[in-house]
């Protein structure tokens, strides 16, 4: 009996949680742009409709460039940094963290709304380095965490007997620390990279009229005229996340 | 290479982004939020001075956005919160296997675009959606319900967007709670809600006001929900920032709208937090 009722209780909730995006899902597949249920009519029409459209195709490339080179800015500036604050000698490590943090904390429209001067004095407004540089402070904290968790968990004498050994630092790096990080970096980097190409926020503020990613453009259909086709963009952003974890997968049993 | 000069190296990258990107734009924005607002053309006036920005925002139309902004965040935070505490109280009881489901199950909606979910409450909650068209078509109701642009719908939107941090995080404080006090509560003859009462709830007090922190971080940041779900009277700051900025080219408003919001952010984080440590100093001495 207690069973029964913890099973109804769950049940309902991912009821509750999962309907708004089941509705979602469903008017992806469905003829009209409107649902009405109960439907027996399910077609693909809206996805062939997505790659016939070049203003979402060319919005889907700019989205994948945007998302992978905001990843590999912040992993790369993330990675150091979290190497540095578990293992070196560094002045003021609470101010450093506490800064890190900041893009966690403050909203990501007053970020926007602040790097919207910067940029247009820079005469950068509206271009594709603009969306990247700001998404890449935005994924920094969450990749420096993931990353700090992992290197605080390496046990720090297999570093030591490397140089000890006559390894100087970035030698011990790219032979030890690396290597054993890597699962760390590779899942902060999934997560970054979804992050950012659905992140909305930040790029309606960054992103100019002739440089549209997906998720603006989805912005800028909901305000207006909402089509199927919004939602078949972000599926098809979900496909590229769920691609770049099984690659990353098979290449991770292949070696 | 100077080997004093290392650790810099490593730091130097990340700083400088977070420099860029966050801390000058701050900077940036004070001034930009004592610049006198636009006559039609441009975003500001250039080189001027006037603190007319901050007069405007404390008039009575800004002070009731405030309000509202506030008692939004604090009610959107309770509710998650309770929602959330349930959530991971029965996921715990469940087996491995149905518990990795649910826990994929909360995850899902943080790898899918916000605007997404959005869509959806606006095709399930609206004046034609699923749940007055099946009402309708059952005879329960004759007119379609009020689900919509009311501040019940921004309440359930803001909702659904936070729910998944929180109820995580919950679980796994209630998951690094010691089974063993559990077991011995239970066996000096402790019933189930006592042994809640008085053990599970007590040793996430700390988790819950992390949580609660957070949340209402995020929440004094709230824009989908009270965007596309709400109806005009819960406006929030975040929505008058994107006005100001983009709807009518007023910067310098909009800048001081921001600079307020950091502030309270700030004032949101530390001033619980002080207060807490202070009350520790009176009862240890």
């Amino acid at each position: 009996m207690k069973k029964i009722s913890i099973t109804i209780f769950l049940l309902s909730a991912f009821a509750f949680i999962l309907s708004p995006i089941a509705t979602s899902l469903s008017i992806a597949f469905s003829p009209d742009s409107f649902l009405t249920i109960p439907t027996n009519n399910w077609t693909f029409k809206w996805f062939y409709e997505f790659f016939k459209q070049s203003r979402w195709t060319e919005a889907l490339i700019r989205s994948l460039i945007m998302a992978i080179g905001s990843t590999f800015l912040s992993l790369a500036t993330g990675t150091p940094l979290a190497y540095a604050m578990t293992r070196l000698n560094i002045p003021f490590k609470n101010i450093i963290h506490g800064t890190i943090l900041l893009p966690l904390i403050i909203p990501p429209i007053i970020i926007g709304m602040g790097a919207l001067p910067l940029f247009y004095m820079t005469r950068l407004n509206g271009t594709l380095i603009q969306v990247v540089v700001m998404h890449s402070c935005l994924l920094l904290p969450i990749i420096y965490l993931i990353i700090k968790n992992k290197m605080q968990s390496i046990n720090p004498d297999l570093e030591k007997i490397a140089m000890g050994l006559g390894a100087g630092i970035f030698e011990t790096l790219w032979l030890i620390t690396l290597p054993l990080l890597f699962p760390a970096i590779v899942i902060s980097g999934i997560c970054g990279f979804a992050i950012s190409i659905n992140e909305t926020m930040l790029a309606i503020f960054m992103v100019g009229p002739t440089n549209e990613t997906i998720a603006t453009l989805t912005w800028s259909e909901l305000k207006q005229a909402p089509t199927p086709l919004i939602v078949v963009g972000s599926i098809i952003n979900f496909g590229a996340i769920l691609i770049g974890v099984v690659a990353i997968k098979i290449a991770s049993i292949k070696s | 290479m100077n080997k004093k000069s290392i650790p810099y190296i490593f730091i130097i990258p990340a700083l400088s982004l977070i420099t860029l990107t966050i801390i000058t734009p701050l900077i940036l924005m004070i001034r930009v939020s004592l610049l006198k607002p636009p006559e039609g053309k441009g975003f500001y006036i250039p080189d001027t001075f006037s603190f007319q920005n901050y007069q405007s925002v404390f008039d009575s139309y800004g002070i009731s956005i405030l309000l509202n902004t506030i008692f939004f965040a604090l009610e959107v935070s309770f509710f998650s919160i309770l929602l959330s505490f349930g959530f991971a109280i029965l996921i715990k009881k469940l087996s491995n296997l149905w518990r990795i489901i649910c826990l994929i199950c909360l995850l899902l909606p943080k790898f899918i675009n916000p605007l997404i979910i959005v869509f959806g409450l606006q095709r399930l909650l609206g004046n034609h959606g699923i749940i007055n068209d099946s009402l309708i078509n059952t005879h329960l109701i004759n007119e379609p319900l009020d689900l919509i642009r009311t501040h019940f719908s921004a309440l359930i939107g803001e909702i659904y967007l936070t729910i998944p941090f929180t109820s995580l995080f919950l679980f796994s404080q209630l998951n690094s709670i010691d089974k063993e006090i559990h077991n011995a509560a239970i066996g000096l003859g402790a019933s189930n809600y006592q042994v809640f009462r008085k053990i599970t709830l007590p040793l996430c007090y700390p988790g819950i006001f992390i949580i609660w922190q957070l949340c209402i971080t995020w929440n004094l940041g709230s824009f989908l929900g009270p965007l596309f779900l709400g109806n005009p009277s819960d406006t929030t700051i975040s929505c008058e920032v994107y006005h100001q900025a983009f709807e009518i080219g007023n910067w310098p408003r909009a800048a001081a709208w921001s600079i307020l919001m950091t502030a309270i952010i700030i004032a949101f984080l530390l001033i619980p937090r002080l207060t807490i440590s202070y009350m520790f100093k009176e009862n240890s001495k």
